[in-house]
């Protein structure tokens, strides 16, 4: 079905990089998502939050085209996913990559160049250089010719996070990238987010860190299975929608609060 | 048994052997990063019953029609039965993947026995049956030298080199595929296109690779050059191309021995000349072998 708009539509549409769409994901008959409904504007920082089996990774992986819906539909600037060529970068969970794969740390971030490759074209001089320039700027030139498996944690984020960037999309869906990394490596992807949000790229975060989300991220998604919540952050960080979202003890909740206000104070 | 002096023969099988090598042992490195190493088992038995079913057939077309069937070569039913049987399997190994009920691994050792199961009840049948219908099917056992005919070796080295020639054209493409799914899907590559380019391949290679090795072997000339490449190299292109050399380098100097023993088949050769070259590896290589991995670091 071809979808027409209205020029006041049309505007609205192009301030919104992604819009999901009643969307419901069902592995062996049990939905990972539910219904799930929200537009993410452009040029924001989007923290996607959750409990373990929430659906965070399937809702990025359904924002990348990599998952199909069972219903409902996904437009990345206004246009299906399998359309929006070029338009989205995606950086998949580090337990998800075969780290035993022989390349070398440039060779993977030199696949960030592919997607403007021709079928049987190879890289040529000017992706190359491109990728040495997204190595520098996660600080991982000097491992460029070392083995992806040589790699510590943390360099394996910037490592994926290199690769996307060399893609030079206009949204990048992470899933994960902080998680379990060391805090240089954690300083310097926040500092590249920051940089995309600069750039007035829209990106999409699932993270674990309740702490750092008010520093990091303009906008908050709460996730299990359904949408409980988005909007800004300081309006979604609130005790219910935690108690809502995590169905955790007011103890525990209490033990995240006053780290949430530590970190606000340590901000001041 | 052919002798070594009878060059023609030799230098066919030699030349066969050597491509086949080349070519299995290169795709066989994109199936061990796909984690499908264990399918060419399968994939063989399949081939190996779908033989047998068309040997079934054309007898019975004998019957029916003797002056039709007996001008076609056995060769070509081979083939046909060959190619038949792999896609029949590779088809139902797809299906029970998607199930998601058991293991990849286990799926394909199952699928293994039970094909390998109808097989030898075939195999049995038409020993039992007899007549001229039962000649040279033991070759699919084990391999044998004698095994092509020039015609067969003609098609063979077409689609070896054919082989070759996509891997090395589709290499980068082929190399995002295998690593990661998901960065192959974002970067918008045809995954099943590319999924597809390499069943064909294999299903091609499989049909020959049952007559010279054998159903039983026809893993090792995949799964070994692939493995002891591995030791060699931390560079997927280089682990392509020293697999391939290894493979034709053993399909040489396997039919090579079995021409001068004269009582062992190519499969068996084959697989014996891949075997030491691992172990040699596995002691030498200076990445991941026992004592390389020493004399390389100075011995600290």
């Amino acid at each position: 079905m071809i979808r027409t708009y209205s020029s006041q539509e049309h505007i609205e549409q192009l301030n919104i990089a992604v819009k999901v769409e009643n969307v419901t994901v069902e592995y062996k008959g049990k939905p990972n998502l539910f219904n799930v409904n929200m537009e993410v504007p452009c040029g924001v920082l989007l923290a996607v939050l959750g409990p373990n089996n929430s659906g965070k990774t399937t809702l990025l992986k359904t924002m990348a085209g990599i998952e199909k819906p069972t219903a409902g539909n996904v437009y990345i600037y206004s246009k299906p996913t399998h359309a929006a060529k070029n338009d989205l970068a995606y950086v998949p969970e580090r337990n998800m990559v075969n780290w035993d794969f022989p390349i070398s740390l440039f060779d993977l971030v030199l696949m960030g160049s592919y997607n403007r490759l021709r079928r049987v074209e190879h890289p040529k001089k000017k992706d190359k250089v491109i990728a040495w320039e997204a190595l520098e700027r996660v600080g991982l030139e000097k491992l460029a010719k070392k083995s992806i498996c040589d790699l510590s944690r943390g360099e394996k984020h910037r490592a994926l996070i290199a690769r996307a960037l060399v893609q030079d999309a206009r949204i990048y869906v992470m899933d994960d990238p902080m998680v379990a990394a060391d805090e240089e490596s954690i300083n310097i992807i926040v500092e590249v987010l920051q940089e995309l949000r600069a750039k007035k790229k829209t990106v999409i975060v699932s993270h674990h860190e309740f702490v750092t989300i008010p520093r990091y991220f303009d906008m908050v998604a709460l996730l299990n299975v359904k949408l409980l919540g988005m909007g800004k952050t300081e309006d979604i960080l609130t005790e219910e929608n935690f108690e809502k979202t995590y169905g955790m003890s007011a103890g525990m909740i209490k033990n995240i609060r006053l780290y949430m206000d530590e970190s606000h104070d340590r901000n001041k | 048994m052919i002798e070594i002096s009878d060059t023609f023969i030799f230098n066919t099988m030699l030349k066969s052997a050597s491509f086949l090598g080349l070519s299995s042992g290169m795709l066989g490195v994109i199936l061990s990063y796909q984690r499908r190493s264990i399918e060419i088992n399968a994939l063989a038995a399949g081939s190996f019953v779908g033989i047998l079913v068309f040997y079934l057939l054309a007898g019975v077309g004998v019957y029916i029609s003797p002056y039709i069937f007996e001008q076609i070569d056995k060769y070509v039913f081979s083939f046909i039965g060959s190619i038949v049987g792999a896609l029949f399997m590779i088809v139902l190994l797809h299906i029970l993947y998607k199930t998601d009920r058991l293991h990849m691994h286990i799926i394909q050792s199952l699928m293994t026995a039970v094909m390998l199961g109808v097989g030898i009840t075939l195999i049995t049948y038409i020993r039992h049956t007899g007549g001229s219908l039962d000649s040279g099917i033991d070759i699919y056992l084990f391999g044998e030298k004698t095994s092509l005919t020039s015609e067969e070796f003609v098609f063979l080295r077409v689609i070896a080199t054919a082989i070759v020639v996509i891997l090395l054209l589709y290499f980068s493409r082929l190399k995002i595929v295998v690593f990661n799914k998901d960065i192959a899907l974002t970067t918008h590559f045809h995954t099943s296109f590319y999924y597809f380019l390499v069943n064909i391949m294999v299903i091609c290679l499989v049909a020959f690779s049952i007559k010279i090795m054998g159903v039983f072997l026809s893993v090792s000339i995949f799964l070994i050059p692939a493995v002891t490449a591995r030791l060699w190299s931390n560079r997927l292109f280089i682990i392509m191309i020293t697999a391939g050399l290894i493979g034709a380098v053993s399909g040489a100097l396997g039919t090579t021995v079995s021409g001068l023993l004269g009582n062992i088949t190519l499969g068996i050769s084959i697989t014996l000349i891949l075997a030491v070259i691992f172990i040699i590896s596995l002691i030498i290589s200076p990445y991941k072998g026992i004592l390389g991995k020493k004399l390389y670091s100075g011995g600290k």
